[in-house]
């Protein structure tokens, strides 16, 4: 069966179509999550997720046809999830959480669920510790595995910025690391 | 440029992980059932088309001002008018509450209850929706003790549904909300706190019945005999508490 474009679906959602937009949403709910836990956290990326379609729903009368619809809906996303962290929890916060519910589920001796969940602990206060431009670009390309356009999108920066901010956040999460290193 | 191997690596493992915990299950569920309430989304109208828009509707104005003050003055010669306040009915559009309707009127289904304390000086404006004919609104616009819920004209809204609401009290659709179990009456409620809601009963037939909160306030949801009950207003948790065990 042939798949809807989004340019239809986006036209008859704004008619008040919810099943088109239920399908919009199905598409590109995966990535809307990766994008909301990138920008908000692994905690409220659920909420933060559905909150962006909400919004994007709203905002349909406005979203011009001449643009792509999944940029778009990305960059609401990564929106409502940023407002989402800054109403509620701060993201590193979430993100130990979520680290500390990762590493206690997946290994298999004590001695290594402590290292991995040290390691962990390191890279996510080390993340933490970056400007929010730096941090989103790394949460993005390597913890949420998004495409550089996938992660321009989100960012609302050109892919270039993108390549040359990674570079720029990597040297420097390399030097908190090694600070920490040597602080312990 | 500068080789992250390692780094990377790590980055790649750490993500992983995180991207694991992450749930699959379909969105559109909960997305849709929110957007549906929702106003449908309009095209916006061009610049030029609104400008006149509001210019013919001036001009309407206007005109028909003044010819109403010239038939006044030479016709009936010098009147006193009186006004009695009369309903919003903006607000009931807005918020899509419906008609205004009084405290009798046959329409309505369900035992309405009203708030009950001191500190509130309004009576209650009521609403009916005959597409929602399971639920009456009530609101209170603001006052002293009642301050306005961001820009609705609203200080306090009641919505009563004929339906069993526990399920919503235990679980319910949340963004940007904080929520807080508390006891009514001896039985359980939900508040909760500093965003927007959705609040989903039983309805008498057994059909789910979705209902976004109206206004972005605090809002108070918890079972009253046959009632759900939600409370929406710009209060702190003991004033709703106050609110809802005042009902009768």
């Amino acid at each position: 069966m042939r798949m809807t474009d989004d340019a239809t679906l986006v036209s008859r959602a704004r008619d008040g179509d919810a099943d088109s937009f239920a399908e919009l949403v199905r598409r590109y709910q995966d990535i809307a999550r990766r994008v909301a836990a990138a920008t908000g956290g692994v905690d409220i990326a659920e909420d933060a997720a559905q909150e962006g379609f909400v919004r994007a729903f709203g905002a349909l009368a406005t979203f011009r046809d001449d643009r792509a619809f999944r940029p778009w809906l990305l960059s609401i996303v990564a929106n409502a999830a940023r407002n989402h962290r800054r109403a509620h929890t701060r993201w590193d916060r979430a993100r130990l959480r979520a680290v500390e519910r990762d590493a206690s589920v997946a290994t298999a001796s004590p001695e290594e669920t402590i290292e991995a969940r040290d390691t962990r602990r390191s890279l996510a206060r080390a993340i933490d510790a970056l400007p929010r431009a730096h941090r989103e670009v790394v949460a993005c390309r390597y913890l949420m595995d998004l495409s550089e356009q996938e992660t321009a999108a989100c960012l609302g920066v050109p892919t270039g910025t993108v390549k040359s901010r990674l570079a720029r956040a990597l040297d420097r999460l390399e030097v908190i690391l090694r600070k920490e290193l040597a602080r312990d | 440029v500068t080789e992250h191997t390692d780094l990377e690596a790590r980055l790649r493992a750490y993500g992983a992980e995180l991207r694991d915990s992450l749930r699959t299950d379909d969105l559109s569920i909960r997305v849709v059932a929110a957007v549906r309430i929702s106003p449908r989304p309009r095209r916006r109208l061009s610049r030029t088309v609104r400008i006149a828009i509001v210019a013919a509707a001036i001009f309407v104005l206007l005109a028909s001002a003044s010819y109403a003050g010239y038939r006044v003055f030479f016709v009936a010669g010098p009147v006193t008018v009186h006004t009695e306040p009369s309903p919003d009915l903006a607000i009931g559009t807005r918020l899509r509450l419906g008609a205004p309707v009084h405290l009798g009127d046959p329409r309505l289904r369900i035992p309405v209850v009203t708030p009950h304390v001191g500190w509130i000086d309004s009576a209650p404006e009521v609403w009916f929706d005959e597409a929602a004919s399971d639920q009456v609104s009530l609101t209170l616009p603001p006052e002293r003790a009642l301050p306005e819920i961001g820009t609705s004209g609203v200080g306090l809204l009641i919505q009563e549904f004929d339906g069993d609401g526990r399920e919503a009290i235990r679980k319910y659709v949340t963004t940007s909300t904080r929520t807080e179990t508390v006891q009514i009456g001896g039985r359980p409620g939900v508040f909760l706190s500093g965003g927007e809601h959705t609040l989903f009963y039983l309805d008498t037939t057994g059909k789910y019945v979705v209902s976004p909160g109206r206004v972005v306030g605090n809002a108070l949801i918890f079972q009253r005999g046959q009632l759900t009950i939600r409370l929406e207003g710009q209060l702190p948790r003991d004033r709703m508490l106050e609110l809802a065990n005042s009902l009768r």
